[in-house]
């Protein structure tokens, strides 16, 4: 009782301060500021995971976002280090907002009518069984869960992928050759 | 008012409890493990160093300048707090605080003895855990180049940043052998894990290395119970320790990848504009990285706590035994960190800096290669010789001599790559001393060079 309480009250504090932190992202005129704002969302999104029981998937979520690509993301805006009066040039191209407006509300609205119908989310809770892999990680633990899965179920695309980032990196060491 | 009522006895059935005891104290080693830790490396690198180089080092404050640093640190938390005219606030006021949480929450894995040590160190994801916050480390780095309005600051800033990405590539990647050996031995006789699934907690692979079938004899298992100085990883995978160790180095910018603070051109990188208590903070943070490094080396390859004594007192379940056992661990367990701390300071006394062009090179050709090489070996190994069926003890010698010989081509091929790497750069001013050799000298006129060579 007291613990379902509990996650309730740090969920809200959560989606609060998330929420703040994701709405800075776009409100700040300075960038670095900006992708600092960034980071304090994904480590939020890292506390979400980890209120989930996620442990692995947040802490992962901390080293690579966090800790990898938004540091990318940092060093490069901080070394084109933008003055405070760039940011204050009009924006060129207007009507652009009015549309991203309306696009903005069609997303909140399509979010939130699968969220309050729980079209999404009846699919998985039904599937909760014996084979399923929340089953799989109360039993053999969060980590070994997700290895399994990763090597034994999900072989083929893991591979995939990492010779899809293979090809990726290939072309970014032609693109930056040619320079 | 049930709720309440049921909240408030869960509270106090939680705080009067052993593991509450046990979370209280080993915070409080904890804690002041890192605050103190600073202070002692400190003065241990003066001496250190002052030894080395045949000086004295500080000898003026306390008995053989013991309480030097304490007065430094006195010092410091009672210096004027300046900040820099037109830097960016709110990320110079943070920056120090956002470099030195990571720090502390890093200790949070770090199993000190059996009993010391917080409920994180059971944690699964030991490993990745630890590596996930030295990667945001490199955050408060940039903040602080960036909003001290210094060039200098943003330069160092910039190159903290470039170093630790690159570094912590084969950092992680160094880690990943030692992974592979516990999976290799999960399930073996006495060996904790079972299916082969391999672990990442930090708590596991110590025990890992001390697996010893109990002989009866007390003096035997007194000494050597979770003891077991030839099943350490450093034996198996030695190269990877030296690895570990130098990216532990560019991590924690210490010499001799201190390019980000190279005094001599950035006067002292991302921290120029900090003073006082946040300039503290800087370094309290940096000293708590090298000693975590440290503590991450000892845990992996060095056995973590485990010495004479400490498995065979705490498994007597005597509470007085049981305490000796728990602060004879802590005192291994600390004499290896700094002895390990101890080869930072050495190598910063004896390595000149590195250049800019070695250093991501060295990350980019000569790690990152060996690294995965030495995870694709070990693999392949692995492969082969449970293919043979021959016992896992063929496979771990041979494992080790590969990687003993591999440590010795390792230390080869830097010394080649550091003096081709000093001659590309040297070339230039080589060729044109020799061709100035080789014209005839200017004659002079009245002291001055003639402007066109006379002919002879």
């Amino acid at each position: 009782m007291t613990s379902t309480l509990v996650i309730q009250i740090s969920f809200f504090v959560l989606a609060i301060a998330s929420t703040a932190s994701a709405l800075g992202v776009i409100i700040f005129k300075n960038a670095v500021h900006s992708a600092l704002s960034l980071i304090l969302t994904l480590l939020f999104l890292a506390l979400f995971y980890l209120q989930l029981g996620a442990m692995f998937i947040a802490i992962v979520q901390i080293l690579i976002y966090a800790g990898a690509i938004m540091v990318l993301f940092l060093f490069v805006v901080t070394m084109l280090a933008p003055d405070a009066s760039e940011s204050e040039v009009r924006d060129p191209l207007r009507w652009q907002r009015i549309i991203a407006g309306v696009l903005g509300v069609a997303l909140v609205g399509a979010l939130s009518y699968l969220l309050f119908t729980g079209v999404a989310t009846q699919s998985i809770v039904t599937t909760a069984g014996v084979n399923s892999l929340s089953h799989m990680v109360d039993t053999r633990g969060n980590i070994e869960a997700f290895g399994l899965a990763l090597f034994h179920g999900f072989a083929f695309p893991f591979e995939v992928t990492s010779l899809l980032i293979v090809v990726a990196i290939l072309g970014a060491l032609v693109f930056g050759r040619r320079t | 008012m049930l709720l309440a009522d049921d909240a408030v006895t869960q509270l106090i059935h939680g705080i009067i409890s052993w593991q509450f005891l046990q979370f209280v104290v080993t915070f409080l080693v904890i804690f002041v493990f890192v605050l103190t830790g600073a202070v002692i490396l400190v003065l241990a690198e003066r001496k250190i160093m002052a030894w080395m180089q045949d000086r004295l080092g500080p000898i003026y404050t306390g008995p053989w300048g013991l309480l030097q640093t304490v007065a430094d640190m006195i010092k410091l938390l009672l210096k004027e707090d300046i900040r820099v005219a037109d830097s960016d606030k709110l990320l110079f006021l943070l920056s120090p605080s956002v470099f030195i949480a990571p720090v502390i929450a890093a200790f949070a894995v770090l199993p000190f003895s059996p009993y010391i040590s917080l409920p994180g160190t059971g944690l699964a994801t030991g490993i990745v855990y630890y590596v996930a916050m030295s990667s945001i480390d490199v955050v408060a780095v940039v903040m602080a180049g960036y909003s001290s309005n210094n060039k200098y600051s943003l330069i160092g800033g910039l190159r903290a940043a470039a170093q630790m990405i690159s570094y912590e590539l084969p950092l992680v990647l160094a880690l990943v052998g030692v992974v592979m050996l516990t999976s290799v031995l999960a399930g073996a006789p006495g060996y904790p894990g079972h299916d082969s699934i391999g672990t990442i907690s930090l708590r596991q692979i110590i025990d890992f290395q001390g697996v010893w079938h109990k002989t009866g004899n007390p003096v035997l298992d007194f000494i050597f119970e979770g003891n077991t100085p030839w099943e350490w990883f450093i034996l198996i995978q030695p190269l990877m320790l030296v690895i570990y160790y130098i990216c532990g180095l560019a991590e924690t910018n210490r010499a001799p990848f201190d390019l980000p603070e190279a005094e001599s051109e950035l006067v002292a990188g991302y921290v120029t504009e900090y003073s006082g208590v946040r300039w503290a903070m800087f370094y309290l943070g940096e000293y708590g990285n090298m000693t975590i490094v440290s503590a991450i080396a000892t845990i992996l390859f060095l056995g973590g706590w485990s010495g004479p004594g400490v498995a065979y007192l705490t498994g007597l379940n005597v509470p007085v035994w049981g305490l000796v056992g728990n602060l004879l661990a802590l005192v291994y367990f600390i004499v290896k960190v700094y002895l390990l701390c101890a080869v930072f300071i050495w190598v910063r006394a004896t390595l000149p800096r590195l250049r800019s062009d070695q250093l991501m090179r060295f990350a980019w050709l000569i790690l990152i290669p060996i690294t995965l090489g030495n995870i694709l070996l070990t693999g392949a190994l692995f492969l082969l010789i449970s293919g043979l069926g021959l016992p896992t003890w063929v496979f771990l010698t041979v494992t080790g001599v590969i990687n003993w010989a591999a440590l010795f081509g390792f230390i080869w091929v830097v010394g080649r790559a550091t003096v081709a790497t000093t001659r590309r750069a040297q070339a230039p001013a080589i060729r044109a001393r020799l061709r100035a050799s080789t014209t005839p000298a200017l004659p002079l006129r009245d002291g001055i060079p003639a402007r066109v060579p006379e002919l002879p």
